[in-house]
């Protein structure tokens, strides 16, 4: 099991890095729907508990992560007749170095800290870290509303392969609260979205500054 | 096996199988298409004709423009010698061989960057410049895979390195030594072999100017440097050391059959990535072999 | 005779060599005999030759005379006298033809003077003589690189490479002295004794360093080495050899050593795996470097019709130190393990346990394949050659691809050669650009220029440079003159000088 809790891990941490380098807002889009739903299978594979709610909860998991957000997503942007090009602040090479650092880095920190003997050889808590640092950096490194949302969801990946570890004593409160919070806040996001279509005619978070008085 | 025979064979299997690489590229692609393609052995059609043709010179070049040709070709054949053929292993092996290996390319490339800049040509020099540049990044990569395998296996000779990989090591160096393999040999995604748009081109644009038999070193150097690059990574991945005889033979052709295959597919369902994105794709080219790296280092300290 | 006299013959003959540089074959002569006779020497000192030593009661700023030649000062001599004997003949041409006579004189003492000072250096087992020694050299060099003082460049690199020599010799008289004090005496054989002395050797790195041009001590480098006459950058910085041939050999000891701690899986790998592959990525750089250079100066058509004109092949006298230069690159390639064997004993005398080191196995097999692909190198080369005479070539111009009316100033330029690999280090060096648009439907000038500032000279030495300078034209500015100024200066320091003498009474 651990070899498949690993496989799974890895791929969504090269799904990460794939991320970084893309140069438009579908395979963005796309990516990050990849990765939600892969992850949204971990619960399978932990092999504590299983029953029929795990079930009903990866199958909600995958289907909101997999296709509702990335449908709100698609439509927003066609909404809001964007260029589908990103216009990254950090270049890709650059970003795509600094993912790379930081996967390296989280790998070498997560192996000095104090883990559960069960979750010392997985891959969960460098693939946690891992995923926030990348959703940090495409959240600070682009400029399009959208991508910054794709970038909130790669970090919310990351705080649920946290959750994950908790497993043991909150089974699936951690889930539940976690897809709350994330359809709450794709809701907010796409009412703003909207909003700062209607303001400036485009998508690019940086003409909030001439909102300042 | 004498070491002579054993010399006489690999350099006849290296110099005569190398040609018909490209003929299965073109075919698998004229196949995908819906066409009946080229004969598979066409590029020997094309060498015999190219060899009998005259050789036109521009005004402006001096002798090392038909010198590089040569040299470059001398340079790819003892790199090709470097590289096992299963089973009877490499022609030449020492420890540190793999450095020889690189720095021979880089030689082979050096040579045809100043065929290349003797003519004069902007194109030609726009070609050379993409090359060397392209080349820094590629060759970090390529290092960077023959470290891990030195690590994984702890020798340093290239023919003892290349015991196959398992595991999301093997996965991760047989991904990176492709992209590797493919911007050497300036296959789609880097370079369009079939193009001639000089603002498209990197290894075509650069022998524009030669004709004949020069022209004809050129294309058979390239196609052994496919086949080096083809054995090393067929040798990397796949367990061909494990059986003996005959089998590891076959293992050993099916490897560089696929691997081509492989290469035909890719250029029939992707299209040349634009100039600006090359160096993204060759820095993910290495950070895949040093990912494998770091796994072959953890593997081995554990 | 043993070495050392040998030696000391040598640098009789340097020193009578600069009585006569008025008679240009004389000298060459005298020259020549003396670098023959000091490549002899350090050839004895490398063979089996023992170790020589002199000391004699003569004393010379108050440290009696120690000559001392080991295989260590041998192999340097050797290394001295191969490019010390080859500038005079190359240089002969622009020193009799081109150039005034008065120039050429003072190439020639100079010249001989920089030669004779870098063999006391090396000769001499007493730090103060080491440091007057230095010192010459340091002086001799300075002449050399400003021979042709007229021009404004020359005179500017000058002044850089004096400021960064009399850093340098700072460094070395601090060390040396610091050395005397701490072991007594200004001899140099105790040094290796006394491991406390460690941090010295930062003193020693920043004084040698700066000659050596080692980053970031670099910054005399790129002006004098351009402005100075080629024989003269030759000797200064005393690098021969082409990258794909001598060079190759010892980065690939340098690689094969770093590749088997990796294999090894030492602890140490951590450094040395990173460490091959920047190797690799420069070497590359290096590649890309060495191309942009040569075929932007050697290959293609020339790009201004003044060059055309003016430019022509050189004389068999520049042409043939370098070519022996070439062959002495093409003969360490191809013979490593006799490069290796001379240069041991050196080795030796460094650290002591590397005594009677042999060649490793895989340096033999290196060497024999460097020589196989020669031959197929040449061979291929031959066969290509009657290719090309026998196929009836037929002269034409360079294919352009249509365009119709070719121009040489079509030609790439090297600052388009190099934009990829350099548009990469854009954030580090951030370089400088002027240009002109072209404008219109069919536009008429178009101007593109790229400079990169040099990190270290325009950037980090820029500020503090100025700070300096704003101080000292402010001191300067106290000092116009007038007397009843300077009275006030006294009065003031007296009350200060009182001020503090009560503030001691006081306390």
């Amino acid at each position: 099991m651990t070899e498949a809790v690993n496989l799974c891990v890895g791929l969504a941490m090269g799904l990460n890095l794939v991320a970084l380098t893309t140069g438009r807002l579908p395979s963005l889009i796309r990516i990050v729907a990849v990765q939600g739903m892969l992850l949204g299978l971990m619960p399978l594979l932990l092999e504590h508990w299983a029953g029929p709610i795990v079930f009903l909860m990866v199958l909600g998991t995958v289907t909101i992560k997999g296709f509702v957000i990335p449908y709100l997503l698609r439509r927003a942007m066609r909404a809001a007749h964007i260029d589908r090009d990103l216009e990254p602040l950090i270049g890709y090479v650059p970003s795509l170095l600094i993912g790379a650092a930081g996967t390296v880095a989280a790998m070498a920190f997560a192996g000095r800290l104090p883990l559960l003997p069960e979750h010392r050889d997985t891959l969960l808590v460098p693939g946690a870290m891992a995923s926030v640092l990348t959703g940090l950096l495409l959240l600070i490194g682009r400029t399009k509303a959208i991508s910054q949302v794709c970038g909130y969801l790669v970090l919310e990946n990351g705080i649920y392969l946290f959750g994950l570890l908790l497993v043991h004593s909150v089974p699936l409160m951690v889930e539940a609260g976690i897809l709350l919070d994330l359809t709450a806040a794709i809701f907010v996001i796409g009412i703003i979205v909207d909003r700062i279509q209607r303001a400036f005619d485009s998508l690019d978070t940086r003409k909030l500054t001439t909102l300042r008085e | 096996m004498s070491r002579l025979l054993h010399a006489l064979v690999s350099l006849v299997l290296l110099l005569g199988l190398a040609p018909l690489l490209p003929g299965i590229v073109g075919r698998v692609k004229a196949l995908v298409a819906g066409r009946r393609g080229p004969p598979l052995g066409q590029l020997y059609f094309d060498l015999a004709r190219l060899w009998r043709k005259d050789i036109v010179l521009s005004t402006v070049v001096s002798p090392g423009f038909w010198i590089g040709p040569a040299v470059a070709w001398v340079a790819v054949l003892g790199a090709a010698l470097l590289v096992p053929i299963q089973p009877l292993g490499a022609v030449i092996s020492f420890p540190g061989d793999m450095l020889l290996f690189v720095s021979l390319l880089a030689l082979a490339r050096f040579a045809t960057v100043w065929a290349a800049l003797e003519t004069g040509s902007a194109f030609e020099g726009l070609g050379a410049s993409r090359e060397v540049s392209f080349a820094v990044l590629s060759e970090a990569a390529l290092v960077t895979a023959l470290v891990a395998l030195c690590v994984q296996s702890g020798a340093t000779s290239l023919e003892a390195m290349l015991t196959p990989t398992s595991g999301a090591a093997g996965v991760l160096l047989a991904a990176g030594l492709f992209l590797v393999l493919l911007a050497e040999n300036c296959r789609i995604p880097f370079d369009d072999p079939a193009t001639h748009l000089e603002l498209t081109m990197i290894h075509e644009v650069m022998v524009l100017d030669h004709s004949g038999p020069l022209l004809a070193t050129i294309l058979h150097g390239a196609a052994v440097k496919l086949m080096c690059f083809t054995a090393l990574l067929v040798s990397a991945v796949l367990p061909t050391q494990r059986l003996d005889g005959w089998l590891a033979a076959l293992a050993w052709f099916g490897g560089v059959l696929s691997v081509t295959v492989a290469i035909g597919l890719v250029e029939s369902f992707m299209a040349r990535s634009s100039f600006r994105r090359v160096p993204l794709l060759l820095t993910t080219a290495f950070l895949l072999c040093f990912f494998a790296l770091l796994v072959a280092w953890n593997e081995g300290g554990a | 005779m043993t070495g050392g006299l040998v030696a000391v013959w040598a640098l009789g003959l340097q020193a009578v060599a600069i009585g006569a540089t008025r008679w240009p074959r004389l000298w060459l002569a005298l020259f020549l005999s003396g670098a023959a006779t000091l490549l002899g020497a350090g050839l004895l000192a490398l063979g089996q030759g023992p170790l020589w030593e002199w000391r004699s009661e003569l004393a010379i700023g108050g440290e009696p005379l120690h000559l001392r030649l080991d295989a260590l000062s041998g192999l340097f001599l050797v290394l001295l006298a191969f490019i010390s004997g080859a500038g005079p003949l190359h240089a002969s041409v622009a020193w009799s033809q081109r150039a005034p006579a008065a120039t050429a004189r003072r190439g020639r003492t100079w010249w001989s003077m920089t030669v004779l000072c870098t063999s006391a250096v090396l000769l001499c087992s007493n730090g103060l003589h080491i440091l007057i020694a230095w010192e010459g050299f340091a002086v001799s060099a300075y002449c050399l690189a400003t021979l042709e003082r007229e021009r404004t460049a020359v005179r500017a690199a000058g002044w850089l490479f004096l400021a960064a020599s009399r850093l340098g010799t700072l460094a070395l008289i601090a060390f040396f002295t610091l050395l005397a004090v701490r072991t007594g005496s200004f001899d140099l054989g105790p040094m290796r004794a006394c491991p406390d002395l460690a941090p010295l050797f930062w003193l020693a790195l920043v004084g040698f360093g700066l000659k050596a041009g080692l980053f970031p001590l670099h910054v005399w480098v790129p002006s004098t080495y351009a402005e100075a006459p080629s024989h003269v950058s030759a000797l200064l910085s005393g690098v021969v050899g082409l990258p794909p041939l001598n060079g190759f050999v010892s980065e690939w000891l340098i690689a094969l050593g770093l590749l088997e701690s990796a294999a090894a899986h030492a602890d140490v790998a951590l450094i040395t795996a990173p460490a091959l592959i920047a190797l690799t990525v420069s070497g590359a750089l290096v590649l890309a470097t060495f191309v942009k250079a040569v075929s932007v100066t050697f290959l293609g058509a020339s790009r201004d019709a003044r060059t055309r004109s003016t430019v022509r092949e050189g004389d068999w006298r520049e042409r043939a130190p370098m070519l022996a230069l070439a062959l002495g690159c093409v003969l360490i390639a191809s013979a490593p393990v006799a490069a290796w064997r001379l240069i041991v004993p050196a080795l030796e005398e460094v650290n002591p346990l590397w005594t009677g080191l042999a060649p490793p196995a895989e340096l033999v097999t290196l060497g024999r394949v460097q020589v196989a692909l020669a031959a197929a190198r040449v061979a291929t080369t031959l066969v290509s050659a009657a290719c090309v005479r026998s196929r009836g070539r037929r002269r034409a111009l360079t294919l352009h691809c249509g365009l119709a009316a070719p121009t040489a100033r079509m030609q790439l330029e090297a600052t388009s050669f190099g934009s990829i690999a350099t548009s990469w280090f854009n954030w580090l060096l951030g370089p400088e650009r002027r240009y002109a648009r072209p404008r219109g439907a069919f536009p008429q000038h178009a101007q593109f220029a790229e400079r990169i500032k040099e990190p270290v000279l325009e950037r980090a030495l820029v500020g503090p440079v100025a700070l300096v300078l704003g101080a000292s034209a402010w001191a300067r500015r106290r000092q116009h003159g007038r007397p009843q100024s300077y009275i006030l200066y006294l009065v003031l320091g007296l009350l200060a000088v009182s001020a503090v003498i009560l503030a001691e009474v006081a306390l």
